[in-house]
């Protein structure tokens, strides 16, 4: 059994307009020191997802109609919620979008970090402080013994997403939760925390589960992936798999909306039309039609559900490997690139 | 952090001493004092010389304001005109009553209205939430004095005759008659005074508490494995008093000006009952230095929530 | 610790209004409803809203047509009905002169509605007009009003107002006037803030670089994104004159009697409050429906206009 195994997870608001299906039927699965990328825009449900794990959205107006999350055969759903006190940030930790409203300004961050590390294991209150200060130095901060007394606004925003990440693994969790840990910094400083989210891996052993709209991040970290769009899981497999031959229209428009160096010649970029559909108001049959470039008259009567297409690799949609690659050709010649 | 302190309260000094060349000149809108004494026969010219030289009324307006400046500035709040003694004597037996009843309706406002605006935000919407939504409004909605009346009425009137012993006085404040005595009289007119206090206090924290409940923080801490009530009592309540605590350091130095009405209801022996006082005697020069006390109250209290939250707030420097 | 209700926007906001979000959410459509429609149907959600403004309405048409409607002149005196309590003659009593409450209560109504009106007019022009110079305008405009609204805010209101009306006797058009004066600068401070943001906003400089003239800015951009807010701060401070002048009329020195206000009959009352329980009651109970239903109007128009709430 995986370590962390998600079947059929459904996640529902109850709102007064009737039932957000945020996330509908997601499953996928991650072994100790693997990383999965959960890849979608933004309403698509990867940070419900990723919230559902740690059971930490609101309820209500939140409910879990069905599906299990076992974390080492342990539902999750069913936990009670001191148990699950003992599981987050000890077991599965997580770190969020934006490093300057995460951390609270009224404390240290080395009064932040100790708190992590004392609420999960017995010790003094000098043995935490010691390993706060080890923390942030394994995360890179200069001076960690000066900086672990600073108050947050007293770090650039970089640095707290690193305090942050500190403090994420603090209890050497098995699984760290990663909700766009870049967005919010500047380009230069993305690329160090993803590389210092690699390094850590490497050296603690922690499964991560990256979730992210940014294409590049999954093919720089991610062993696998799974694509999100309108609250349904549409394509996941391995990262190279997905990346070199999607299987699902989504995907691979996706791919090719991005700008790349590594293609021979020029690609036209495609952008996708339309805007994500509204979890209230989905369209009949694919959800995906009204955006699709391989619509076809079926795809507005039939609902696809995940199927394999190659080993380890699946995809929610009617079109077979050989017509989507048909189809791909003929965009492709259109647009006049060359194979 | 100690220059812009120096700063501040250099600023807080000019403005003072602005606010007090206004009220100076607006009180001496009122007229002539001494018109009361060239109006009675009895009175000779040459008394008159006499006041109109005591009280500098010789002098051209600018210099009269110059003089009692910085009297006031020495502790001598000048000559009172109605009776024959110094505005100081008359108002220091006022100070500890005032100070006792806006004690006490600070106290009564944060023991409830913290709490309960705590309590409002984490169960928001409950009955008792709504409940206390609903009373605030009736309490903004109501006037003081009239809030004062129906408790004399009802407390004072109808339940003494009810109990058939006193149990709560209407009006004045004894020095004498120990402490249970002093609550008695205490009571109602605090009651009064903090029943707004309440309204408005247990609004703003549930406010204040709501804004740091949505907070990103607040989930950090959760996903840290937090129970509930550290998150709550810890990370949420140490945001959420904040605000609070620069509200009520700008709200003491409303006291004052607060305390008018609900001390001239229950005719409490305090500064807000003097102001009232001597304005039914034209005595202006006492009023004069209670409005100059009142503005210098707000200034200062103003500076001290300036400089409160420095303290609690960590962002919050200002070097 | 105040007798009056200060600021009550920040206060019973479950979280206020910032500056700029209305700004941010624009005055366009908005999934095929317009901005009007919007506020109307949040509005109407407002049950209580709608009851203040109904009575409300009440209330105003009562005083316009007191004249009319009034069952008694105001000094009408009937000695052989002295301190009478509620009857059908007389359905809120009679006073130690024998003049009809019910009546009196009518007329003294006008002078506090006139007053609440008043005010919240003036203070909205004022505090509008130099709101608007001090935050579109900054630097040397906005230190000067910015510094002369802090300076109003540091005289001790009701002290100041009291000294004033026992100077010069208050008639209903001077207090209006000089509770306006001593009012403004809240209004001016929140019109402010809302114009500094608005007007760092993207398409107004926007607009500002392809030459649109400050007037033709200040109308079509900064003015419509500001009204939601000043009518809302309007409200509070209609209910906020109407129980300041009842305190200052209570206390002596605001409307003086003949002329019948609810404050100064009030006053009136104290003498006989133990034994003519009705003279007490019924003119308070008046001043605390007209606040409460002016507040609740102006909580609901606060949830109808704020872009922050959920739609």
């Amino acid at each position: 059994m995986a370590m962390l195994e998600v079947n059929d997870l459904k996640t529902h608001f109850k709102t007064q307009d009737g039932t957000v299906k945020a996330v509908d039927g997601v499953s996928f699965s991650l072994e100790p020191g693997e990383t999965l990328g959960i890849v979608g825009e933004s309403g698509s449900g990867k940070s419900v997802t990723a919230l559902s794990l740690m059971q930490l959205n609101p309820k209500p107006p939140v409910e879990y109609p069905e599906g299990e999350i076992l974390f080492e055969g342990q539902d999750l759903l069913k936990a009670s919620e001191s148990r699950m006190q003992k599981i987050r940030g000890n077991d599965i930790a997580m770190i969020f979008q934006d490093p300057m409203t995460s951390l609270n300004p009224v404390f240290t961050v080395g009064d932040q970090i100790t708190e992590a590390i004392r609420i999960h294991q017995q010790v003094s209150k000098g043995e935490a402080k010691k390993r706060a200060v080890q923390v942030l130095k394994d995360v890179g901060i200069a001076n960690p013994e000066r900086r672990v007394d600073e108050y947050p606004h007293q770090y650039s925003g970089g640095m707290r997403q690193r305090a942050m990440i500190a403090m994420g693994l603090s209890c050497n969790p098995k699984v760290l939760i990663a909700d766009e840990p870049t967005t919010a910094l500047d380009v230069t400083i993305q690329a160090q925390i993803l590389e210092l989210m690699v390094d850590l891996q490497e050296k603690y052993g922690t499964a991560i589960v990256m979730i992210t709209h940014d294409l590049g991040v999954v093919a720089q970290l991610a062993d696998k992936v799974m694509v999100m769009y309108a609250g349904r899981a549409v394509e996941q497999g391995p990262t190279d798999d997905v990346f070199y031959d999607p299987m699902m229209p989504y995907t691979w428009s996706l791919l090719r909306s991005i700008p790349r160096l590594d293609t021979a010649g020029e690609v036209r970029l495609l952008p996708i039309k339309g805007t994500p559909p509204s979890l209230i108001f989905l369209p009949e049959g694919c959800n995906f039609n009204p955006r699709c470039p391989f619509v076809k008259d079926e795809c507005h009567r039939i609902d696809p559900a995940l199927e394999g297409k190659k080993p380890g690799h699946a995809a929610a949609c009617i079109l077979s490997p050989e017509e989507l690659e048909n189809k791909k050709h003929r965009v492709d010649e259109e647009l006049g690139v060359e194979g | 952090m100690l220059a812009y302190v120096v700063r501040r309260t250099i600023f807080s000094a000019l403005i003072l001493l602005l606010a007090s060349a206004v009220i100076f000149y607006i009180v001496s809108l009122a007229g002539d004092p001494l018109t009361y004494l060239r109006q009675n026969p009895r009175v000779s010219p040459e008394d008159l010389a006499r006041f109109t030289a005591l009280y500098g009324l010789d002098k051209p307006l600018w210099q009269q304001y110059f003089i009692w400046i910085t009297d006031f500035l020495t502790g001598d709040m000048g000559r009172s005109f109605s009776q024959n003694t110094s505005v100081n004597s008359i108002v220091a037996p006022r100070v500890w009553p005032t100070v006792l009843l806006m004690g006490s309706s600070l106290l009564i406002t944060i023991l409830i209205a913290i709490p309960f605006g705590v309590y409002s935000a984490l169960k928001k919407y409950s009955a008792l939430d709504n409940a206390g939504t609903f009373l605030s409004f009736v309490g903004f909605s109501m006037p003081t004095f009239w809030l004062g009346l129906i408790l004399q009425l009802v407390l004072g009137v109808y339940l003494t005759s009810w109990a058939g012993v006193r149990i709560f006085y209407t009006s004045g404040m004894r020095t004498d008659g120990g402490f249970v005595d002093v609550l008695q009289h205490l009571a109602l007119p605090a009651i009064a005074l903090s029943v707004i206090s309440v309204a408005q206090f247990s609004r703003f924290q549930r406010a204040a508490m709501l804004d740091v409940l949505s907070s990103d923080y607040l989930r950090t801490a959760r996903a840290k494995g937090l129970p509930q009530r550290s998150v709550y009592l810890k990370h949420a309540l140490r945001n959420a008093l904040m605000p609070t605590v620069t509200l009520l350091a700008i709200e003491m130095g409303l006291i004052f000006g607060g305390a008018v009405v609900t001390e001239t209801v229950f005719a409490w022996p305090g500064l807000g009952f003097l102001l009232i006082d001597s304005l039914y005697k034209n005595d202006y020069n006492v009023a004069r230095a209670l409005l100059l006390i009142a503005a210098a109250l707000i200034i200062f209290f103003n500076l001290v929530a300036d400089v409160a939250y420095s303290f609690v707030d960590p962002r919050v420097s200002y070097d | 610790m105040v007798d009056q209700p200060r600021g009550m926007t920040d206060l019973r906001a479950d979280g206020a209004m910032g500056p700029g979000e209305a700004a941010a959410e624009g005055y366009g459509k908005v999934e095929g409803r317009t901005q009007k429609q919007i506020v109307w149907r949040r509005f109407k959600r407002h049950k209580l809203a709608i009851a203040g403004g109904l009575v409300l309405l009440l209330i105003y048409v009562a005083a316009l047509a007191t004249p009319v409607i009034a069952p008694y002149e105001y000094d009408e005196s009937d000695f052989t009905a002295i301190n009478q309590g509620p009857s059908a003659d007389h359905p809120m009593g009679t006073d130690r002169l024998g003049r009809d409450e019910l009546t009196r209560v009518l007329y003294g109504g006008r002078v506090s509605l006139v007053v609440g009106l008043g005010v919240g007019t003036f203070v909205t022009l004022i505090g509008g007009i130099v709101g608007l110079l001090s935050g579109y305008y900054g630097r040397r405009v906005d230190t000067a009003l910015a510094g002369l609204m802090d300076f109003v805010l540091v005289l001790p209101f009701l002290p100041v107002l009291l000294v004033l009306g026992s100077i010069f006797q208050f008639s209903a058009f001077t207090i209006t006037f000089v509770i306006a004066l001593l009012l403004w600068p809240r209004m001016a401070r929140i019109v402010r803030g809302q114009v500094l943001s608005i007007r760092n906003q993207d398409y107004v400089q926007a607009a500002k670089a392809i030459g649109v003239s400050d007037v033709r800015i200040a109308f079509r951009h900064v003015l419509p994104n500001v009204v939601g807010i000043m009518v809302v701060e309007a409200t509070l401070v209609v209910a906020q004159a109407i129980l300041i002048e009842t305190a200052v009329s209570y206390l002596g020195l605001g409307i003086q009697p003949p002329t019948p206000s609810w404050g100064n009959m009030l006053e009136d009352s104290r003498t006989t409050m133990t034994t003519q329980w009705w003279l007490t009651w019924f003119p308070g109970l008046m001043i605390v429906l007209t606040a409460l239903c002016v507040n609740f109007l102006g909580d609901g128009l606060r949830d109808a206009l704020d872009p922050k709430a959920v739609e």
